[in-house]
């Protein structure tokens, strides 16, 4: 019999954290599932405690690992959930753990806090060794001490990419060019004046200005990069504008890919809620209600598994689904901390739509793929295949993936998946809502076939 | 053995606490609190495995655990995602094995 519970929370990042201890406050009986060691996700990544020391003195403390600590909050760690299955007294959890861990729970109401990560940005090279996303090198940097190489190349849009310079040159690497394919960002300069002081990565990204302009990193306006070469890594990189002629190539051991995030929808998909196209997101998001609820009642969605808002909103969304789901279980729900925990979520939002004006994502990426180009890097599978198929009559991203096999591999399409509708729309001329998508099947995350069954052997 | 002034790790190393791994055979030092890619990129060892298909070398893409590019063998495990997978003194890692995918 799987155990019971009132609350699972699934991610342990800024907004599973934060609904796990507004739960747990409201007395909710509350489980937390995380994928990795420590919690914390992305934006509270933590440094293992033995390389501390040898870290920065930045990384992202937070009082939420000693609310949660100290909350009555069950942590199951470094668990995978590969699947929810709605019943009728509650959602079946699926787990998959180290020894010892529940491999399945029942609980009443359920606030999955999934996270995001790196948008997938192919272009011709780009399975090669050395080229990872900025979200990979960040984390290599600040939280493994190790550089990703020592002559890198930063390609893509917005501040995160400032923020890596700054930790690659300051951990000793030669940052060839930063480069950013939307103009800078002139119109949208006033919006980041009103928000100044308030919002801590502009103060972030002027550091990293400033330690580039020491380092002589020069940071280009409307320039991506097209191709990476090499043999069994990258070796070279040619760069150029987004638009015209004009490629040069630059020698690099690594290159670091920052297109922004895209919401960890696998889940809630896999579930069964219903879901739309935010064209500002470049994304599906699970469709909710005031409360955060998805279309299965009792299971609600918070942070950037929803749609991108960064990890302040992230933490005030947790905090309003953690109030759903006790008003969902009939618990007394102060009206008070209701009209409290709404407003701050408004003004975070203002503040994260600023930021979203001020660093869109960019549309320019599908001009630089070749036939040869590898969409769906798991079954290494071609642009020119999948245009095969379009030729051949397919119209939607199932059709594909049935003939091409794009998206059955292990990661279940999260890196081809958005790359291969945008491809198929652009071929067909339809808007990329209009080619469909394609369900996650449990399990969601790869588990060994004796980590599906209900009890350990 | 390759030793630390080669290598991509960001100084100082003085309270890092050394152990020995093994990489396709070869004993090499890591230290407690790595994940196996960055042992391996420590080194210089930017792919950590070839494609069944196409023989194509593969590294760490994502680094957190969701594009399934960066698997080895760990101690006779296939498919370990070395992203995310802490190292532990004395661990057999193997980048020649492939992939079944």
């Amino acid at each position: 019999m799987p155990e019971r519970t009132e609350l699972v929370v699934v991610g342990a990042g800024p907004a599973g954290l934060a609904a796990a201890v507004e739960a747990a406050g409201l007395g909710l009986a509350v489980t937390l599932v995380d994928g990795y060691p420590r919690p914390g996700g992305q934006y509270f990544k933590q440094t293992p405690p033995e390389l501390a020391d040898a870290a920065g003195p930045e990384g992202h403390p937070t009082a939420l690992f000693a609310e949660v600590a100290q909350a009555d909050v069950r942590l199951v760690s470094d668990t995978l959930v590969w699947g929810i299955f709605p019943e009728a007294d509650g959602f079946l959890i699926c787990l998959y753990g180290p020894p010892g861990t529940p491999r399945r729970l029942l609980a009443q109401t359920v606030v999955l806090a999934p996270g995001a990560y790196d948008r997938p940005a192919p272009f011709p090279g780009w399975t090669l060794p050395g080229v990872m996303t900025a979200g990979a090198a960040l984390a290599l940097v600040k939280h493994q001490r190790v550089l990703p190489g020592r002559r890198v190349l930063l390609s893509g849009t917005g501040p995160l990419q400032l923020v890596l310079a700054r930790h690659l040159i300051d951990g000793g690497a030669e940052v060839v060019a930063v480069l950013d394919a939307n103009p800078f960002p002139w119109t949208a300069w006033q919006h980041a004046l009103a928000a100044w002081g308030q919002w801590e990565r502009l103060g972030e990204g002027w550091a990293a200005w400033r330690t580039m302009r020491r380092a002589g990193t020069a940071l280009r306006w409307r320039h991506l990069v097209r191709r990476a070469e090499g043999n069994e890594q990258v070796e070279r990189a040619i760069i150029g504008p987004v638009q015209g002629g004009g490629a040069e190539t630059v020698a690099v051991d690594a290159i670091c890919l920052g297109h922004g995030f895209t919401p960890s929808v696998q889940l809630a998909r896999q579930a069964g809620c219903q879901d739309r196209y935010d064209p500002d997101q470049r994304a599906y998001v699970p469709v909710r209600d005031e409360w955060l609820q998805t279309t299965l009642p009792g299971l609600f969605v918070a942070g950037d598994g929803a749609g991108i808002g960064g990890k302040d909103v992230a933490q005030w969304e947790g905090r309003l689904a953690a109030l759903g789901a006790a008003r969902q279980l009939a618990r007394a729900v102060p009206p008070d901390r209701v009209a409290a925990v709404r407003r701050e979520l408004a003004r975070q939002r203002r503040f994260a739509a600023v930021l979203t004006d001020l660093f869109p994502p960019s549309a320019h990426l599908g001009s630089l793929l070749t036939d040869d180009t590898v969409l769906c890097r798991c079954e290494e599978i071609t642009v020119g295949e999948i245009r095969r198929t379009i030729d051949d009559g397919a119209t939607t991203l199932n059709a594909v993936r049935m003939v091409t096999r794009a998206g059955m591999g292990r990661c279940q399409g999260r890196m081809c998946g958005g790359p291969v509708a945008e491809l198929l729309a652009r071929e067909i001329g339809q808007p990329v809502e209009a080619v469909g998508q394609v369900t996650p099947r449990p399990p969601v995350m790869p588990v060994p076939l004796e980590g599906l069954l209900e009890e350990e052997t | 053995m390759f030793s630390s002034h080669e290598s991509l790790r960001i100084p100082p190393l003085t309270s890092r606490l050394p152990l020995t791994v093994q990489v396709d055979g070869e004993p090499v030092q890591a230290f407690a609190g790595e994940t196996v890619a960055t042992v391996l990129l420590a080194i210089g060892r930017r792919t950590f495995r070839h494609t069944e298909n196409t023989h194509a070398p593969r590294g760490i893409f994502c680094g957190m655990g969701v594009c399934f590019d960066c698997l080895v063998t760990v101690d006779g495990l296939p498919d370990v995602r070395a992203c995310v997978t802490p190292v532990q003194a004395g661990m057999v890692i193997d980048t020649r094995g492939g992939s079944d995918a």
